[in-house]
């Protein structure tokens, strides 16, 4: 089989080979569409031109020299030893934790749409219980502590001490309410 | 001299600017010492903050961090044999065994002792290397500008990482991403994809917490880092003598740590060139001079103060090429380059000049000389305890806020919710790039440096009646393209033979 052939180094730098390619031609594509006098050769496109273009070229070299560095370990070694010699498990995604990488990229996606709802203390609020869950925190006291308080301080610093812009939630406006909670929350702390 | 008694004096009238110094010296360390969190990803994330501070207290809370953090890496690769920055790797390799001989409090002292003795030297060359050095550059004129971001783009691609084309490949991508927005000479849209918001360019806070701070709680929601921490440091002694550092020992080391600090400060002045390779440098070098080379690595004080001494030393040095060209050499300087925009103050050899801007450099280098005192004594009473506290707090309660900070952080740069998506965006390519040996430093730095490399190598040819020969032509500059070729030469070179070396063990391993 030609995939046993590559080894997993082999098959990671190929993919980066393709991805770099790729970027530099989306890019080369895009400075064309910059508008320029006609032979303006000092003109906006130079330096972008230039730089997708070495991006296509060295990225063209990371997917020969992977090519090159594997045909020659494959004669030295021979298939078996090939995939012995591996030890970076650092390099490469074979210890990626798709789940947890996909929850904190849908995590952020999250926050955004709660943000746009119900305005940032909510926003805020589910994504702390959500994080600390994805993290692995299974005790219900603590996540609901720590997202309640942590909810309140980031409300109070961002939003109060900051003076952020704190958009109204489309579905929910909770804005009133949240300006009131960090102010009732000092005055009653300092009460209790 | 009178001018750095007038910055103390400056900040001494300034108390908000004297809190932020103790206060980043102490947020510093916390950052640094947690596993996995640069000093890089403490300033992305708190940059916005210095929106709302003034010039002074805004440089020096995120200069004096950038200073702690590397000292606070040195808590987490002594006792949890993890470097919390990648300047402190060199100090595992003594460090921990340390911890494990039950000298953990030794170890920490001797890091300390070393970072101040390193940071110190480092900020001297600084006060005294800039000033010199600024009356020179302000002679430059763009092909000399062009020519040295040429080199920082070549020496930072091809030095911090494992490969030279990846490393090149990550200031490729970081230049070009950089360039989306409008073109600074025409005005023009470039790259924009139609994205009315993208003409503003990419803003440089959700890029850096992307790159830096997400893709690093992705990497802990993977590995939940700090499990079994507590194991390694519970083993402490009693005994006085291992948990300080002796007089005989400092004395023994005092040599060392000077010249340490001076390999570090020469590394730093080069752009890329950070701490992560000074420290190693310092400890082989430190090594091969040694009688007692053969106990490197078992557990001894002078593997821990060589690398400490040099990784500090880098702090100052790298602020030269800021401060003398404009050009940053480190992530820091790259982050700093946005604080004195943010203020309108313009970076480069006209700092020195504008009295101003002049006062507010010195006063910036009293923050340093002071933060450095000031996280030497936090860190020397109280290093072990934040250790001990650290080792308590699991990674599964520290990084969901940490990434709650770094989407407030990112919002709050200039309250759009598109710098949320793009922090997301620069997370994923941040991890990937970790992942396959792209250098996430190098695409920061080149994402910072590529405006006014442009402008420059554009005004160059502009200027120009032989075209590209002005780079040739004027002896400064046709010296720094030479010094960036030689540098790639050099170190294309390296990789190639340090990669042969090590098919040569795997032979022998694989044969024995």
């Amino acid at each position: 089989m030609a995939g046993n052939t590559l080894r997993y180094r082999t098959k990671i730098d190929l993919g980066v080979a393709v991805v770099t390619v790729a970027v530099g031609a989306f890019f080369l594509y895009q400075s064309m569409l910059t508008e320029s006098i006609e032979n303006d050769v000092v003109g906006p496109r130079l330096v972008p031109n230039f730089i997708a273009i070495m991006m296509m070229i060295l990225g063209a070299i990371v997917g020969i020299s992977a090519l090159y560095f594997n045909s020659i370990k494959s004669s030295e070694l021979g298939t078996d030893a090939l995939h012995a010699d591996e030890p970076d498990e650092a390099f490469g995604f074979r210890d990626s934790d798709i789940v947890r990488v996909a929850g904190i990229v849908i995590m952020g996606i999250v926050f955004l749409g709660l943000f746009e709802a119900f305005g940032y203390l909510i926003a805020t609020l589910i994504s702390l219980v959500l994080m600390l869950l994805i993290f692995g925190n299974r005790s219900l006291k603590v996540i609901a502590v720590l997202s309640i308080v942590g909810a309140l301080v980031y409300n109070y610093v961002f939003m109060g001490l900051m003076n952020l812009h704190n958009p109204a939630g489309s579905l929910i406006d909770l804005q009133p309410y949240a300006e009131m909670i960090p102010v009732k929350f000092i005055r009653n702390l300092l009460a209790f | 001299m009178l001018d750095i008694i007038g910055g103390f004096e400056t900040l001494f009238s300034n108390p908000s600017a004297l809190g932020f110094v103790f206060l980043a010296a102490f947020v510093g360390i916390v950052v640094g010492a947690l596993p996995g969190l640069t000093a890089s990803a403490a300033i992305a994330m708190l940059l916005p903050l210095s929106f709302h501070l003034g010039p002074l207290s805004a440089l020096a809370f995120l200069y004096v961090i950038g200073k702690s953090g590397r000292y606070g890496g040195s808590i987490a690769a002594i006792l949890f044999n993890t470097p919390g920055t990648a300047a402190s790797a060199a100090t595992m390799q003594d460090g921990y065994p340390m911890t494990q001989q039950g000298k953990a409090g030794k170890a920490l002292k001797t890091a300390t002792l070393a970072s101040i003795v390193g940071d110190y030297i480092g900020e001297i060359i600084l006060i005294f290397g800039a000033v010199s050095i600024a009356v020179y550059t302000s002679r430059f004129g763009p092909a000399e500008y062009f020519a040295i971001y040429f080199m920082a783009f070549v020496v930072i691609g091809s030095v911090v990482g494992k490969s030279v084309v990846k490393g090149i490949l990550s200031t490729l991508l970081g230049a070009i991403v950089g360039l989306i927005g409008l073109d600074t000479i025409t005005a023009e849209p470039r790259m924009t994809m139609g994205i009315a918001e993208l003409e503003d360019g990419l803003a440089l806070v959700p890029l850096l917490i992307g790159v830096f701070v997400v893709s690093e709680i992705i990497v802990q929601a993977e590995r939940a880092a700090k499990q079994g921490l507590e194991e390694s440091y519970k083993n402490r002694s009693d005994e006085p003598d291992d948990n300080r550092m002796t007089w005989d020992e400092f004395k023994r080391c005092v040599p060392l740590m000077f010249r340490s600090s001076l390999v570090g400060s020469f590394i730093g002045m080069m752009p890329g060139l950070g701490s992560s390779v000074a420290c190693f440098v310092a400890y082989g070098e430190e090594k091969r001079r040694s009688k007692i080379s053969d106990k490197w690595g078992t557990g001894i004080v002078e593997g821990i103060a060589a690398p400490e001494s040099a990784n500090n030393a880098v702090s100052g040095p790298s602020m030269i090429p800021l401060l003398t060209l404009g050009v940053p050499g480190s992530t820091v300087a790259a982050i700093l380059i946005g604080v004195f925009l943010i203020h309108g103050i313009q970076v480069g050899p006209t700092l020195f000049t504008n009295p101003d801007s002049r006062e507010l450099i010195f006063a910036l280098f009293a923050c340093g000389l002071l933060g450095i005192a000031a996280y030497g004594i936090i860190g020397y009473f109280g290093g072990p305890a934040i250790g001990r506290i650290i080792a308590y707090m699991p990674a599964r309660l520290i990084y969901p806020f940490i990434f709650l900070t770094a989407i407030a952080a990112s919002y709050s740069s200039r309250a759009s919710v598109l710098d949320i998506l793009i922090a997301l965006i620069f997370g994923v390519i941040g991890y990937i790039m970790r992942r396959t040996d792209f250098s996430t430093a190098a695409f920061v730095i080149a994402f910072v440096l590529i405006e006014g490399a442009e402008e420059a190598f554009r005004q160059s040819l502009l200027l120009s009646n032989d075209g590209l020969l002005i780079f040739v032509k004027e002896p400064v500059s046709l010296a720094f393209l030479l010094l960036g070729a030689g540098v790639l030469v050099f170190r294309t070179i390296s990789v190639l033979r340090s990669g042969k070396k090590s098919e040569t063990t795997t032979e022998a391993a694989t044969s024995s």
